[in-house]
């Protein structure tokens, strides 16, 4: 049950988010989800951008920070802030336009009964840096180019070479983020690391679930706030059943939600409850928000659910 | 025609995928203007602390300050395109020294506006426009569009430019079509750009004489643009004058389009999906030849 109304959740936020703008909805470029800016008609765009732009590039940082143009970026940070301290983690596995792409991915493989790929945990380990390390380059290349007269070709640096910017616009018929821009050799070269980390992103997508959350530095975002936002993912171990039906229904491959310990969730978990629907055991594990239980663990719902 | 970037290329080509990706360009010409004009030039913008816009506007005269040379030196601007009904010129103050002819507008929101500048230099009238677009980055227009309460002008240009929404944001190989009210006028065409002038006929090139007074203009790439960043613009200048005849001296109309390199122009689809699915047939080639090691279902 819960997957079905995630699913739904999914799908209405996907039509709400990309074609959205259509029809008057704005949503302003405060959201923590991949809602693209290089969608023509969407309702919002991802904050990422935002954080990347010129105005938050920090040209004059002291006086921009106390100025109508401080407040303004300010103003959409704040926004930004408490969208993510509602909902958190949600956005990543409930309303994420490009977690829903990743999602229809893996059910046409499981269509045609294409095994998943596995990913040893030591690598899983070893690729959490990059979201880490993209957040770090998405925030230092606007400032070179405010303060280090790095050419200007280099801004929206992150957008430059996330997958989501060739991917999306198809969904409007848009191609023109797949081509190559020889325009000069910055914008070449990145339109070639863009289509290309498009391309094994798509594959990567196909053969293993959420492959793109990997290395999402939004999801980095959103876990910096993860300690004080009112949503979370317990589990009372003493009745834990150690079946593992948890961590091997959790698509990010988490193993914390296995272990004996109240607080399971990891920096890369999506709040999609899979293993909350997965867990056989009556309350083990939990979703609570402000301290009491939203949807809690049932053998019942297993049952139920098939 | 030279290619300006040699690696990446290789790299294309290595993989088979390189069609011609070098801009086809031309390459500008010198400021050939060859007739006397009056210009309005941009002289860049600055954005202070509060958000607001200043935009900084330089005329010249023949390539030199017009103060001293020129009369009656006057300069107006309007929101919106020229031609815009329900819009009216407003004066704008214009500063000159022994430096320069400087004019300023101060102002806040996105507005996009025509400028227009005339003065009688050696007996003969001229006028220059321009258009512009200005991203303050507060929420609400002030400055000079507050102070803008003065008595609206009665200026009619001489040189239409036809309104276009990509105006906007002008783009190298952009056309853009102007009209000359006086059609039966003997007009002479030319700019600082090597594309050809295109008269409603379907005839002409730069620097030749027209009869009809509606033409088109497409801007010509330039390689030097695109190596710059996006927000570069290269100025490009067009002037018609209208030939004296009898006891008419005739008069010169110029204007400027500060050009952005083209969004699009340079954009090549097919090479980047080639790329995509070459990629992508090589993922899944790594993915199948890791299968042995380990999967699950």
């Amino acid at each position: 049950m819960i997957s079905i109304w995630r699913r739904a959740t999914q799908h209405l936020a996907f039509v709400i988010l990309t074609y959205g703008g259509r029809f008057g909805v704005h949503f302003d470029s405060a959201l923590p989800c991949f809602s693209c800016p290089y969608v023509a008609g969407c309702s919002g765009h991802c904050y990422l951008m935002a954080l990347q732009s010129n105005w938050w590039g920090l040209q004059m940082p002291w006086v921009v920070l106390t100025s109508g143009l401080g407040l303004q970026a300010l103003a959409v940070f704040g926004l930004f802030v408490l969208l993510t301290l509602i909902l958190g983690k949600t956005w990543c596995g409930w309303i994420c336009p490009f977690g829903l792409v990743q999602d229809w991915l893996t059910m046409l493989r499981q269509r045609l009964a294409i095994p998943e790929a596995r990913m040893s945990w030591a690598g899983r380990d070893r690729l959490r840096i990059i979201k880490y390390l993209l957040l770090l380059y998405l925030t230092i290349i606007p400032m070179l180019i405010a303060h280090a007269d790095l050419h200007s070709d280099f801004s929206l640096p992150f957008c430059q070479i996330c997958p989501v910017k060739p991917l999306m616009p198809l969904f409007v018929g848009n191609t023109a983020h797949l081509a190559l821009d020889t325009a000069n050799t910055i914008t070449l070269v990145f339109s070639i690391l863009s289509v290309t980390i498009a391309a094994m992103m798509v594959v990567g997508m196909f053969f293993k679930p959420r492959f793109f959350c990997i290395f999402c530095p939004m999801l980095a975002i959103i876990h910096i706030f993860n300690k004080i936002t009112p949503l979370r993912l317990t589990k009372n171990p003493p009745t834990c059943l150690a079946c593992g039906n948890c961590s091997r229904a959790c698509p990010v491959d988490i193993r914390r939600v296995h272990e004996d310990r109240a607080n399971v969730q990891d920096e890369d978990c999506l709040l999609c409850l899979r293993c909350v629907e997965s867990c056989p055991s009556d309350r083990t594990l939990k979703l609570t928000g402000f301290g009491k239980s939203l949807i809690v663990s049932a053998r019942r719902r297993l049952t139920t659910d098939g | 025609m030279k290619c300006f970037f040699p690696l990446p290329r290789l790299l294309l080509a290595a993989i088979a995928i390189l069609p011609p990706v070098c801009a086809d360009a031309q390459a500008l010409g010198a400021s050939v203007l060859g007739i006397p004009a009056l210009v309005i030039h941009n002289g860049g913008h600055e954005v202070f602390s509060d958000g607001t816009l200043l935009a900084r506007y330089r005329l010249s005269f023949d390539g030199e300050n017009p103060n001293g040379r020129c009369q009656d030196i006057q300069a107006f601007w309007r929101p919106g395109s020229a031609f815009q009904p329900g819009r009216r010129w407003l004066p704008l103050p214009i500063r000159c020294d022994s430096q320069n002819c400087e004019a300023e507008i101060h102002m806040g929101g996105i507005v996009f506006l025509t400028l227009l500048a005339q003065a009688r230099c050696a007996g003969i009238f001229y006028q220059a426009q321009t258009i512009d677009t200005l991203h303050a980055r507060n929420f609400a227009p002030g400055g000079s569009w507050a102070a803008a309460g003065g008595e609206p002008a009665s200026v009619i240009p001489s040189l239409e430019l036809i309104p276009a929404p990509a105006h906007y944001y002008p783009q190298t190989g952009m056309t853009f079509s102007f009209r000359y009210p006086k059609a039966e006028s003997n007009l002479e065409i030319t700019s600082n750009d090597v594309a050809g002038i295109i008269d409603a006929g379907g005839t002409g090139s730069n620097g030749v004489a027209m009869k009809s007074g509606d033409f088109s203009f497409t801007l010509s790439h330039d390689p030097a643009l695109n190596r710059q960043g996006f927000e570069a613009t290269s100025e490009r200048i067009i002037v018609v004058r209208e030939r004296a005849v009898g006891a008419h001296t005739g008069q010169v109309s110029a204007f400027t389009l500060n050009v952005h390199r083209s969004r699009y122009a340079f954009l090549r689809p097919e090479s980047g999906m080639a790329l995509f699915v070459a990629v992508a047939a090589v993922s899944v080639a790594l993915v199948i030849s890791l299968k042995k090691q380990s999967w699950r279902r």
